[in-house]
């Protein structure tokens, strides 16, 4: 197969590259400064077993009194076994509780 | 006629630009019937041109003026209810806002629903909790719809017009907590999964990478200059390699090589492999945003891989000219776009000097000479758009392409590279995401040593439409020796272009002896410049908002370029707060003398205590007091006072520009002499100011002479 000039000096560039690459990824602090994967585009969700009352007052349709009431919950059962839980508390509705679902989580 | 779409693009560019401009574009109808006139032979290319003309104009106006019935800007609807979009466009994410254009579905309040009215908006998000807003998505949002601004000052980059050209009339601002998925339906699964594989890209490279670099990575692979710092940003504009950071040809150009280079190890067909390249460009412009550089260099891809595939050798020239005909014929608004102007003349430059420039300098290496003219010719035309654009040229851009085009070659290389490993291996990618870092640290060390040295850029006054003409003109016949006119073994190519250079040096250096004071329309910002007689210039910035780092930088900077100002004699900062807000303007302009009232961790800035006078030029002193500050001006006196109070009642001979005022108080004063920026106050923003007093807010720049 013949290779064209430019196409060799693209194998070349790739072949240094991941030498070098290597080395600097094992000798240098390149490495540390990675972040975890997907940092960027993972929602930042609201974890409703710790998440403090200004928190969930960003979750939409919560305000600052059912947020106090979320608080209150979890302090006396323990915290949430799962996300359904919620519907005990006063003024989450099953429409509100659909629409805050793909916002929180927990853990 | 050997290349059609030559002549095509000309005539179709020359009726939008009729279209929008008729006494401009009269003058060059005049011009194109004045060379059909002298060249007889082509009277039938007239007749073909006269068509092309005027079904283009027809079709320009319906494009750029029609709007439907149901159209919400029939209702001239503002304000704040529940809107319902459906996201047909690509969503661009920053770091604190979602931006993307949806199609208008219904809007309802408490009452009722109007779901018959249609129309394309622009929507900004705040981002506070994280939601993927996605191709296809069906979203509730409550938020605020408002008609985006005009410009400032003249001259100023019209928003309102550039989203016009878009078919877009309204701005819709929400909160994230605002917006409610309601459904999903996809209009093409082919821009679906290209906006699926953006995400996974995406994703590789942050992955592969620390954030700033990653950052970086992103502006060149994808073309998204938005995430970048502003900092980063300015050593690129500074050293005129900017053109990195949007996708361009060359992105098109390397990823085709990459692609055909695998397929040809994979021993795939030539023609196999020009057809699966062709797909590969076509994601890889829809991933990018479908920008019109883009779109110009994947149009000419298209040419010269069909030309592959039917065994057909194009023309380069040809092929841009498609791509600039298909692209008008899609949207003729884009020839008013800068970064189609930018694109296509960047690209003609080149393309037209190719031979006059390996005809003259053979004797140079092949590499080293195909940056440098490159460069060159492709600068040579896009100056001119860049001055009247930007009011910014870069004197080092020839030098810093010489080092930051290769690096970027390669980065661009390994990050195609990283996209693919990283696709089957996270680990074997990190390796090359190590390369590309080490490549990144090297590139940003380069333009910014570059950007430091003084005058890289400089700020350029804009050029008028008959200096343009003559400009052009001048570049379009100096690589052909047989166009020119003798006059007494004068050659006139040679004296347009004589005179063409006094002229800008002209621009550049002759300054009027006339002294003024400008009061731009700066929103959140309170600023004066002066200029005197002699040419000293002084420029006053104080009290605002601490978080007005953007309007200065977008707007303020930009109204001194636009004035040609490289130099300011005393830059003046008024109870000023926030370090960065005057950093913008240290890092884009060369200051003599900074002087604060208030104290700054910065050695270059001189602290002034209250009661102090300061000689600036012979008839111009100013004076520090504790609330306010004079400025004595030959025959006037402006105060540039902290807070209005009934002190300068009396002070009718003076010119009064308060900083912040008590509505009760500005009521009081009757008299003429007080210029107020209500965008300072947001809360006295809709009360009626007196009809006497000028307010920058509303009535604009304001200019007096003295």
């Amino acid at each position: 197969m013949l290779l064209s000039r430019e196409e060799k000096v693209i194998i070349l560039i790739i072949v240094i590259s991941l030498i070098s690459g290597c080395l600097i990824y094992f000798f240098t602090s390149f490495k540390s400064k990675i972040k975890k994967e997907n940092i960027i585009l993972t929602p930042t969700y609201v974890n409703i077993n710790k998440a403090d009352i200004d928190e969930l007052d960003k979750l939409p349709g919560i305000g600052k009194t059912i947020a106090k009431r979320i608080v209150d919950y979890r302090g006396k059962n323990n915290g949430f076994k799962n996300i359904e839980e919620l519907r005990n508390i006063k003024g989450i509705t099953n429409k509100k509780l659909e629409k805050i679902k793909q916002y929180i989580k927990i853990e | 006629m050997n290349k059609p779409f030559v002549f095509l693009f000309i005539a179709l560019a020359v009726s939008i630009f009729f279209c929008e401009h008729i006494i401009s574009g009269t003058v060059v109808l005049v011009i194109i019937f004045i060379f059909y006139f002298f060249n007889r032979k082509k009277y039938k290319d007239l007749i073909y041109f006269i068509i092309i003309f005027c079904v283009g104009f027809f079709y320009c106006f319906f494009r750029l003026n029609y709007i439907p019935p149901n159209h919400i800007k029939k209702t001239n609807y503002e304000g704040k209810n529940f809107f319902t979009f459906y996201v047909k466009d690509a969503i661009e994410n920053t770091e604190d806002k979602i931006y993307f254009n949806g199609d208008l579905i219904s809007i309802e309040n408490n009452k009722e629903k109007f779901s018959n009215l249609r129309g394309k908006i622009r929507i900004i998000i705040k981002k506070n909790l994280g939601i993927k807003i996605k191709y296809g998505d069906i979203v509730k949002i409550k938020g605020t719809l408002k008609e985006p601004e005009e410009a400032e000052n003249n001259d100023d980059f019209n928003y309102k017009k550039f989203l016009k050209y878009k078919s877009i009339y309204y701005i819709f601002y929400a909160k994230e907590q605002d917006v409610e998925k309601t459904g999903n339906k996809i209009p093409n699964y082919f821009y679906y999964f290209s906006y699926e594989l953006k995400e996974k890209l995406l994703n590789i490279i942050y992955s592969s990478l620390p954030e700033e670099e990653a950052k970086i990575l992103e502006g060149i692979m994808l073309g998204n200059y938005r995430v970048l710092p502003e900092e980063i940003n300015d050593y690129f504009k500074k050293t005129g390699t900017a053109h990195i950071l949007a996708v361009s040809g060359m992105n098109v150009g390397l990823i085709a090589l990459i692609v055909f280079l695998i397929l040809k190890l994979m021993h795939f067909s030539r023609k196999v492999s020009a057809f699966i390249t062709l797909i590969f460009i076509t994601v890889f412009a829809i991933i990018t945003g479908a920008d019109p550089s883009i779109i110009r260099a994947t149009f000419m891809a298209y040419v010269v891989l069909i030309g592959y595939l039917i065994e057909y050798d194009s023309d380069l020239l040809n092929s841009l000219a498609i791509a600039g005909f298909f692209i008008l014929l899609f949207n003729p608004a884009e020839l008013f776009s800068v970064s189609f102007q930018l694109s296509f003349l960047a690209t003609f430059g080149i393309i037209y000097y190719s031979g006059f420039i390996s005809n003259h300098f053979s004797n140079i290496s092949r590499q080293l000479s195909e940056i440098i003219f490159t460069t060159f010719t492709s600068q040579i035309f896009i100056i001119p758009v860049m001055v009247n654009t930007f009011h910014q040229i870069s004197l080092i851009s020839v030098v810093a392409n010489f080092f930051i085009v290769p690096i970027s070659s390669i980065i661009t290389i390994l990050g195609f590279i990283l996209w693919i490993i990283g696709l089957i291996s996270h680990h074997i990618a990190l390796f090359f995401g190590a390369s590309i870092f080490i490549l990144i640290k090297a590139m940003v060390f380069i333009v910014k040593i570059l950007s430091s040295i003084p005058f890289a850029a400089i700020s350029v006054k804009s050029i008028n439409f008959v200096f343009l003409f003559f400009y052009y003109l001048f570049f379009i016949i100096l690589p052909h020796k047989d166009i020119d006119i003798y006059f007494q073994n004068f050659s006139v190519k040679k004296i347009i272009g004589f005179v063409l250079l006094i002229i800008f040096i002209i621009n550049l250096c002759i300054y009027k002896k006339e002294s003024y004071i400008y009061f731009p329309a700066i929103k959140s910002t309170a600023a004066v410049f002066i200029k005197t007689k002699n040419n000293k210039k002084i420029f006053l910035i104080g009290c605002g908002r601490d978080k007005n780092i953007k309007e200065i930088k977008n707007n303020m900077v930009l109204y001194l370029k636009k004035y040609g100002i490289n130099i300011i004699d005393y830059l003046i900062l008024f109870n000023l707060k926030n370090q960065d807000n005057y950093k913008i303007i240290k890092n884009n302009f060369y200051i003599k003398n900074i002087l604060s009232n208030t104290y700054f961790d910065d050695k270059d800035i001189k602290i002034i205590p209250d009661n102090t006078n300061i000689s600036v030029d012979k008839d111009v002193f100013l004076s520090f007091y504790s609330n306010y500050l004079e400025i004595y001006l030959k025959n006037k006196i402006l105060v540039f006072a902290s807070f209005l109070n009934d002190d300068f009642k009396d002070s009718k001979d003076k010119i009064i520009f308060p900083c912040c005022y008590d509505f009760k108080t500005i009521q009081n004063f009757k008299q003429n002499n007080i210029i107020i920026n209500t965008s300072l106050i947001e809360k006295y923003y809709k009360i009626k100011i007196p009809d006497y007093i000028w307010d920058i807010n509303k009535q604009g720049e304001k200019m007096l002479k003295f």
